[in-house]
């Protein structure tokens, strides 16, 4: 990929988002549309993310309880699974599986849309595609991100929870009071934040993607694979950038 | 793809209410701060000259059987201790007064925990009741210095 | 010239490729027009022209008195709500049914109660002969019920100009007959002007009222249909007898065949 190339597109894309989050008022306007693309978002990934936070946290559990064993202090394990969680794993995992399910659905939905002429369609019926098709579907990723992030982090503590107490015997009072003891409120803003600033941006590459993609099959196909690379180098940079400034 | 609006708005709906659920159970639940949903406890004090890594919500427990929680830890600057309050399930209210109290330590490098050895007594502890017999948590450097204190005086001594 | 659509001195390229040429067109109104000739000579790029979708690299467009080029975005978007377009495949939004298709702009730009909004979209069904399909999807349809649910969508706003973009194009022969009918009827009793861009020769005979055959980047001929039926320019005498060849040749260009054969090897 040549370096010009990159840069145009960044400019491109920078503009386009511009374009995008200065027709948002529509989302307050016609709350249905916007229903519908959390819906889109949110509803239809819940149990990928669920799933996958159970799964997490069990491993969480297992590793953190091997780790923590070989220094005497497995009550800790709350405390470690919680911070892993909250701050990092919670909204990283979470994000990247958006990119996975949600990022490439509303690509394709609009690659699709933009090949069968439906934009232009709607164009010629005087009606701003940007408005009516981008910016729901953007804000309904901002919004679904951090629910989806809460709940994965729930299912991952559940999970970590049912290996160390139950299986490890690690007791539940400690794993709890531990955690509670050393998780602040900071802790749950910044997976918050994180979860929230992740769902921007997958919003905003996902549906660029969708409206710059050639408009046949392969164009289409080719640019939902992009919306899955660019959003996941994306989510693990801003990740690092957020992390460093919280810390 | 298509299902119809009202399944529509009670889906999101219903994910929009569990996501919120789980934020607030993150915040409440698993940090530090947050609502304290009352039980049934009554409290118990405690004067300690150190109370080494103690923390509230750390378990206090009899024979090895947790029966409370630390509720608060806080410095007395007149007795020049700490003083710690301990939430006891109601259901224990047989604890002789003559009972004593010490910080202990789970694991190497685990957290404190607060130790009640049941005493003698037929007087048993009521509400907001203090105990006098307490240890202190017992601090690595201090032990370690104590034993090198210890080593050196024999060396000396030994003719 | 005064017609409802103008096209004045237009240029316009492609990657290089020149598509019209100081092209020079009047469109009345009320009247069936059609738009025709070989294809790539740029009948659809017209119509994108026309409704503002690209402008000329020189020249004008001016449709219902207004240059396109001087207009707003938002000037743009209220002239195209005077304007209906029929796409070739039709251009149903998929994730709606046919009911939600043809309400579409009306739910967009006017805030009709439902109840009025259910009236005038199954009324224009009807007129459409489709009222019975209205809970169907677009995927559902035929490509002659597809193209008639999207006439009833450019409808339900009342346009004045409908342009239609190849309405015949893979029909068969009764849902071309229907098609044909509900231009002609839409065009009467509505009284709109209707643009048809086509190269179906039997069918623009038998609807138009005038026609225009572009060919080489500008107007070669126009006039009524009989009248360009007895034409002697060679070019439209080859196009409306559909003979494969004459100034549009049958061969694209290339070199004489054995020069061609070792030419294919060596590469």
């Amino acid at each position: 990929m040549n370096i010009t190339l990159g840069i145009r597109r960044v400019g491109q894309w920078s503009l386009f988002s511009v374009a995008l989050l200065a027709r948002s008022a529509v989302v307050l306007k016609r709350p249905r549309l916007l229903i519908e693309q959390i819906y889109n978002c949110g509803a239809r990934s819940l149990i990928i993310v669920m799933l996958s936070g159970l799964f997490v946290g069990m491993v969480l559990g297992l590793q953190g309880y091997d780790l923590l064993r070989r220094f005497g202090s497995t009550e800790s394990l709350g405390t470690a699974v919680a911070l892993g969680l909250l701050r990092e794993l919670g909204p990283v995992v979470t994000a990247l599986l958006f990119a996975g399910r949600a990022g490439t659905a509303l690509t394709s939905e609009i690659g699709l849309m933009a090949a069968t002429d439906q934009l232009v369609a709607m164009d010629m019926m005087a009606v701003d595609p940007l408005r009516r098709v981008g910016a729901p579907r953007l804000w309904g990723s901002v919004i679904a991100m951090p629910l989806l992030a809460a709940v994965f982090a729930v299912l991952g503590l559940t999970g970590a929870h049912v290996i160390g107490v139950s299986l490890m015997g690690v007791d539940a009072g400690q794993f709890w009071s531990q955690m509670r003891a050393s998780v602040e409120l900071k802790d749950v803003v910044e997976g918050i934040v994180k979860s929230i600033l992740f769902g921007t941006a997958l919003g905003l590459i996902a549906v660029f993607e969708g409206f710059q993609s050639e408009p046949t099959p392969e164009g289409v196909g080719q640019a939902t694979t992009r919306t899955v690379v660019v959003s996941s180098i994306a989510v693990l940079a801003i990740d690092y950038l957020v992390t460093a400034v919280l810390l | 793809m298509m299902k119809s609006r009202q399944a529509v708005e009670w889906t999101t709906g219903l994910f929009v209410v569990l996501g919120f659920a789980a934020i607030f159970f993150l915040v409440t639940q698993v940090t530090g701060q947050g609502l304290k949903v009352n039980q049934s406890t009554y409290s118990l004090t405690a004067l300690f000259d150190n109370v080494g890594g103690l923390k509230v919500g750390a378990p206090v427990s009899m024979s090895g059987v947790t029966v409370g929680r630390v509720q608060s830890i806080r410095y007395d600057q007149k007795r020049a201790k700490a003083v710690v309050v301990l939430a006891v399930d109601q259901q224990f209210n047989q604890i002789p007064n003559d009972s004593d109290v010490a910080i202990y330590t789970a694991g190497l490098l685990g957290g404190n925990y607060v130790g009640i050895t049941a005493g003698a007594s037929d007087v048993v502890f009521k509400n907001n009741d203090q105990i006098e017999l307490t240890q202190s948590a017992i601090v690595l450097e201090n032990l370690i210095s104590k034993f090198l204190f210890e080593k050196a005086k024999d060396g000396t001594a030994k003719p | 010239m005064s017609g409802i659509i103008e096209l004045r001195g237009v240029d316009y390229s492609v990657r290089g490729h020149a598509v019209f040429q100081n092209l020079t067109l009047s469109i009345a109104p009320h009247q069936v027009n059609a738009i025709m000739g070989p294809s790539g000579t740029g009948k659809t790029t017209l119509l994108k022209l026309i409704t503002g979708q690209i402008h000329p690299d020189r020249g004008e467009v001016w449709v219902n008195g207004q240059n396109l080029r001087s207009l707003s975005l938002k000037a743009l978007y209220a002239l195209r709500l005077k304007m209906g377009y029929l796409f070739q495949n039709g251009a149903l939004l998929t994730d709606l049914n046919v009911f939600e298709n043809v309400a579409f702009p009306l739910r967009e730009h006017e805030h009709l109660d439902e109840r009025a909004l259910v009236r005038s979209v199954l009324t224009t069904l009807e007129a459409v002969g489709l009222r019975g399909a209205a809970d169907l999807k677009p995927s559902e349809l035929s490509g002659g019920m597809a193209r008639r649910v999207a006439l009833a969508r450019a409808l339900i706003c009342k346009p004045m100009i409908l342009l239609y973009d190849e309405p015949f194009a893979g029909l068969d022969p009764i849902a071309l007959g229907v098609v044909l009918r509900l231009i002609r009827s839409t065009n009467d009793e509505l009284k709109i002007t209707s643009v048809v861009v086509s190269h179906d020769v039997h069918e623009i005979e038998k609807l138009a009222d005038h026609v225009a055959i572009l060919a080489d980047g500008q107007v070669a001929a126009q006039g009524t249909p009989q009248a360009l039926t007895q034409s002697q320019n060679p070019l439209i005498k080859q196009f409306l007898s559909g003979s494969p060849d004459g100034p549009v040749s049958f061969h694209y260009q290339a070199p004489p065949l054995e020069q061609h054969i070792q030419d294919w090897m060596a590469s």
